[in-house]
């Protein structure tokens, strides 16, 4: 057997058996990937290779320090109360179809900025989790889950498309750039079908009462700082603002000034700690997953799997790879697709189209939604089944606007900007 | 700029990761913050 296969085997079955003894948790995904990186760099016999187990996070370094930064900036927007005047505020609105995007937009704005569904889950998704447990509703968990995966998927930030731009390319990985409109094309028809398909319940939530009015110049900043992102990311080309990172890191800096956090560093120490250890676990995933990619390229995993896939067609390669992403990503959770995928779209090569390695990213966003254990939904009471059923609909319109842009991603490159 | 923030997210999480291992946090949650705290570090040591 060939020694590739051997070092293949082996960080695979360590990642498999971690996601197995551990039920799929995500804390101990990043152990064991980094374990697999490990051996998989022994069994090559290479010893501990501590510069690529070090250099393939590194990779990753922008895009998450971006994750970084709009997850402190949720944290603070959280505990400045501008959510829940944002919601006070859409509350108001009477047309029901449209207060029912404005609650869907909310549940998922956090989760938009960040790129990780936690973000929301843990913020605007509680406030109306909680409004629709009130009521009675037996699938608010559902909702919200499907509120927060939206907003993986919509921009700025998608934690999936910035995995899959990693695997493009041999030497440099493809920038985090040029990601905006393809991602709102796979995410917009499922959030306004799912809009529509909920607007009862969405619209007929209750109003919450504002705690702090101060929280108005938060709320301000907010939409600052959602017009410096569109700005920033569809007309990059004649104004730049200095990307999101920046723009992120000041509004968290204009906040903790203008709001009542000004003059308690203690307050403000909590809150932004608060920021980084919700973004902590999912940039360690990423940054595991970097050590695992690079051990693989390293030990001659990927040369062999470039040489196998010479014969095939790259769309048919990629198609496959998030077929089988799909369906290990149902019992194993995230670690193993998000390596299927970044090995999905290498094909394609540095500064890949960004349509196409949108499309095949959105499968991980899927994942995270559908899989057994690990996922966005998790303790719900629920049965799978009847799971499946309540998230089927908005998962089939984004697995089908994946699959169209990885078919036609050549015709759509006008969505890159 | 880029690298005020770098060495700005670094204090914090070290600080973090004091204080967490102060609160006996689980093992996973420290494994997260560590390779994120030796990722961003390591990197900030490059910036020339």
């Amino acid at each position: 057997m060939r020694n590739e296969i051997v070092v293949a085997i082996v960080m695979f079955l360590i990642s498999i058996g971690g996601s197995i003894a551990t039920r799929n948790d995500k804390k101990w995904s990043v152990f064991f990937l980094f374990v697999a990186s490990v051996a998989g760099s022994l069994a090559a016999g290479m010893g501990i290779r501590f510069r690529e187990i070090v250099e393939g996070p590194f990779g990753f370094l922008d895009s998450m320090l971006c994750v970084c930064a709009a997850s402190v900036l949720v944290s603070v927007l959280d505990r400045s109360g501008a959510f829940v005047l944002l919601y006070s505020r859409i509350s108001k609105v009477k047309c029901g179809i449209l207060r029912s995007f404005f609650v869907l937009f909310f549940i998922a704005l956090p989760a938009m900025l960040t790129g990780f569904a936690s973000a929301s889950l843990l913020t605007t998704g509680k406030i109306i989790r909680n409004l629709l447990e009130k009521q009675g509703k037996k699938k608010a968990s559902v909702i919200v889950a499907v509120g927060a995966f939206l907003g993986v998927i919509l921009p700025p930030n998608c934690i999936p498309a910035m995995i899959a731009a990693n695997g493009a390319g041999s030497v440099l990985p493809t920038p985090y750039s040029g990601f905006f409109l393809p991602l709102l094309v796979v995410g917009l028809p499922a959030f306004i079908v799912y809009g529509i398909m909920e607007h009862k319940t969405l619209s007929s939530l209750e109003d919450v009462e504002v705690q702090d009015p101060g929280a108005s110049s938060a709320l301000i900043i907010l939409f600052l700082v959602l017009v410096a992102v569109l700005f920033d990311e569809i007309l990059s080309s004649v104004v730049w603002l200095g990307g999101n990172t920046l723009i992120f890191f000041l509004a968290t800096v204009l906040i903790l000034f203008l709001t009542r956090f000004f003059g308690s560093a203690k307050e403000t120490l909590e809150t932004v700690s608060e920021g980084l250890m919700r973004a902590a676990v999912p940039m360690a995933i990423v940054f595991a997953l970097g050590s695992f990619i690079e051990v693989s390229s390293m030990t001659g995993v990927r040369g062999l799997f470039s040489y196998w896939i010479l014969g095939y067609s790259t769309t048919g390669v990629m198609l496959m790879l998030m077929a089988a992403s799909l369906i290990i990503g149902y019992f194993l959770s995230i670690p193993i697709p998000a390596f299927l995928i970044t090995y999905a779209v290498f094909p394609i090569g540095w500064l890949a189209n960004t349509v196409i390695v949108t499309g095949c990213s959105v499968v991980l966003a899927v994942v995270g939604l559908i899989t057994r254990r690990g996922g966005i939904i998790e303790d719900d009471g629920l049965k799978r089944t009847e799971l499946l059923k309540y998230v089927s609909v908005p998962t089939i319109l984004v697995l089908v606007c994946g699959v169209l842009l990885v078919l036609f991603g050549d015709k759509l490159t006008f969505l890159i900007r | 700029m880029l690298q005020v923030i770098y060495y700005i997210i670094i204090t914090i999480f070290a600080l973090l990761f004091l204080l967490e291992i102060v609160k006996k946090r689980p093992f996973t949650e420290l494994v997260c913050i560590a390779f994120v705290l030796v990722t961003f570090t390591l990197r900030a040591l490059h910036i020339k």
